[in-house]
Formats: C-alpha cells, sequence, structure tokens
C-alpha cells in the first residue's frame, strides 16, 4: 500500500488514536506520573526488542524487505521496536489512569493514600 | 525455535516468575483489568495484523507454528497479544503503584 513505508504507516495511523485520546482524557494523570509511565513502556520494549531478535533469527516472523524502511538495530528493524513502543504506550497508559481515576479505584490493594500524593515521581 | 517454544521461553516463564515473585501484590482489579486488556488488544490488533499480512508486511514460516490459523493470523500471535499485554501491564502496574521511599 505504501511501499516501504507500509508497516511504519500502518502501525502510526492504528495506534495514534487510542494515544491523543488517552492524552487528551488523561493529560493532567499521565503528566504527573510521566517518569513511571515512560520506565514502564520503556523495559518491556527493550525486552520485547531483543526477545524479537531471537524471533526474528530463528524465522519465526519473516518480515518482508519492500515493506520496510531498512533501518536496523541488530537484525531487528526499527518499526518492530516503534511497534512494542506503541503497544506498550497503549497498555501502561491504559493501566495509569486506570490506576488513578476516581470511578475505578486504586490498584493497590493494601494502602488508603490518594494517588495525588504521588507527585514529582 | 518454534512460535510457541518463543512463547513459553520469553513470555509465559517470565509471567509466571514475575506472578509468584509478586504473588501478595497482584489485586483482583489488576487481574479484571488485564483480563479487559487483553480482550482489547485481541478485537484491536487482530484485524490491524489480518491487514499486515495481506498487505505482505510479515508472514510466517509454515514450520514455525502448529498450523491453526484465523483469518491470514496464526493462534500463536492472538496468544503472543495477551501475553505481552499481561507482561507489560504487571510491570506497568508494579511501577505505578510502588510507594515511593519517605
Amino acid at each position: 500500500m505504501f511501499g516501504h513505508a507500509t508497516y511504519l504507516t500502518l502501525e502510526l495511523v492504528w495506534a495514534a488514536p487510542v494515544l491523543i485520546v488517552q492524552w487528551a482524557a488523561g493529560n493532567r494523570i499521565l503528566w504527573t506520573c510521566r517518569v513511571r509511565v515512560a520506565l514502564a513502556i520503556l523495559v518491556p520494549t527493550i525486552y520485547l526488542s531483543c526477545a524479537d531478535a531471537v524471533a526474528l533469527a530463528n524465522g519465526i516472523w519473516l518480515l518482508h524487505r519492500n515493506r520496510i524502511l531498512g533501518f536496523m538495530i541488530g537484525n531487528v528493524p526499527v518499526e518492530e521496536t516503534i511497534f512494542f513502543l506503541l503497544t506498550n504506550a497503549m497498555v501502561v497508559q491504559t493501566i495509569a489512569l486506570a490506576a488513578n481515576h476516581p470511578a475505578f479505584g486504586v490498584l493497590r490493594p493494601r494502602t488508603t493514600r490518594a494517588p495525588d500524593n504521588e507527585t514529582g515521581v | 525455535m518454534t512460535y510457541e517454544q518463543f512463547l513459553a521461553l520469553f513470555l509465559l516463564i517470565p509471567i509466571a516468575f514475575w506472578i509468584w515473585l509478586s504473588r501478595n501484590h497482584i489485586s483482583r482489579r489488576l487481574v479484571a483489568l488485564l483480563a479487559a486488556l487483553s480482550l482489547l488488544a485481541l478485537v484491536y490488533t487482530g484485524p490491524w495484523d489480518n491487514l499486515i499480512v495481506s498487505q505482505g508486511v510479515w508472514s510466517y514460516h509454515p514450520r514455525q507454528i502448529a498450523g491453526v490459523v484465523i483469518g491470514r493470523v496464526p493462534l500463536e500471535e492472538y496468544v503472543f497479544y495477551v501475553l505481552q499485554v499481561t507482561l507489560t501491564g504487571l510491570i506497568a502496574a508494579a511501577l505505578l503503584t510502588a510507594r515511593r521511599r519517605p
């Protein structure tokens, strides 16, 4: 559909609406815990990119050369790391919003402390 | 290495280990949230993954998968969404609900 930019275009177009809605609705909450959110996104993204290197080396996913840009980190196309970044961001931001939303309640089982005390993380 | 072995080694075993380590800190609400998120991931990623395969971005080696294919995507891939959501979700919950040292 988009030649070498097919994978990148399709993943960005697919994830953007979710991420935009999350930031539009919960920017205050997400900004308050931005460091933890960033860490929670980056740690599994790095881990899954490393696991991906093994999967690609074993031919579990066969990525087609004419659908990716060709920028590689080792044997991992940059689109793969972007995919994990986008999907983990969707998951982590949902958890962050749920954990701090009064309608859902905090996820931590044994504390009564208000989530607003967790500023400057 | 097959897709199943990959899922077991890189997702299932770390998740099981994480759950065992944090067994006293996983609330019922978190389990419910992760279940809901897994369902959302299946509904949102499934059609997109089928589009990706139909556009020739990637394919699967028949020797690496069990052979159950839903649409254009093997069953293992749908399992992957659920396991990724679970792993990332557990890490996120631990990081986001950890109390700061006084």
